[in-house]
């Protein structure tokens, strides 16, 4: 594990946890409920960078048929699907004081519960016993097919009239500054986690695969 | 007052717990391959 970024993001999360606890604005009807944003969002966030990061190893595998790749993109699959498995939790847990209810069968969350299960298909794909190299292959074109799901995530909320939808719209840019820099100091905090997570993975998959002799 | 802090501790026990289990569960696979 590289130490110096495992410290670093350590550092980081212990600060945005004290900025978000004690030093956001308290929003009016949402009170506590509302800084679960600071946490909820940038999930969501990491997830959709995991899965570009998959998107493009998987690319950069097909090209170069080199199993480094492969291992790119299966940690970042594996960081990806966490961290989307926690958006649908930490989700209902923000909707059901808010909306009164934890889900609701609308775009946003449908099209995030399919990428979900989605990437639940890729692990099953991988633990189905094929050798190596057909799973890298195969894995290779679902992560680039899935990754087509994250504009459609982008884009759901315009699918429908604004009005009939829970789900808040693309609207960061009108919020106060109070709340608006430590969202992205908490989205940078999310990002510098993740490289962290993203790079002791393929640590962990490198050494797997040399205790398999396929280094 | 009923304020809603228990959604929001309830969102930083999960993430956390979560987090800290997959970064256990990777260095108890690292250990097996060494």
């Amino acid at each position: 594990m590289n130490l110096a970024l495992f410290i670093l993001s350590i550092i980081l999360m212990i600060f945005n946890l004290v900025w978000i606890v004690s030093f956001t604005p308290m929003v009016f009807e949402q009170h506590w409920a509302q800084k679960i944003f600071y946490i909820h969002v940038p999930l969501a966030w990491v997830g959709f960078l995991s899965y570009f990061f998959v998107m493009l190893a998987g690319i950069l595998y097909l090209v170069s048929r080199n199993l480094k790749y492969d291992r790119i993109g299966h940690a970042a699959a594996e960081i990806g699907t966490l961290f989307t498995g926690l958006v649908l939790i930490t989700g209902p847990i923000w909707a059901t004081p808010v909306w009164g209810k934890p889900w609701v069968w609308e775009p946003r969350l449908i099209t995030t519960l399919v990428l979900f299960l989605i990437y639940i298909g890729y692990f099953i794909l991988r633990n189905v016993g094929l050798y190596r190299q057909r799973v890298a292959l195969i894995c290779a074109i679902v992560g680039i097919i899935a990754f087509l799901d994250i504009p459609i995530i982008f884009a759901s909320v315009d699918f429908w009239a604004a009005d009939i939808q829970l789900h808040p719209q693309r609207v960061m840019s009108k919020q106060p500054s109070g709340v608006f820099i430590p969202f992205l100091f908490s989205l940078f905090s999310f990002t510098i986690l993740f490289f962290t997570m993203l790079f002791f993975k393929i640590r962990v998959l490198y050494s797997k695969d040399k205790k398999d002799n396929y280094v | 007052m009923f304020n809603f802090l228990n959604y929001f501790l309830a969102v930083l026990f999960v993430v956390f717990f979560a987090i800290v289990a997959w970064f256990i569960l990777n260095i108890i696979a690292l250990k097996k391959t060494d």
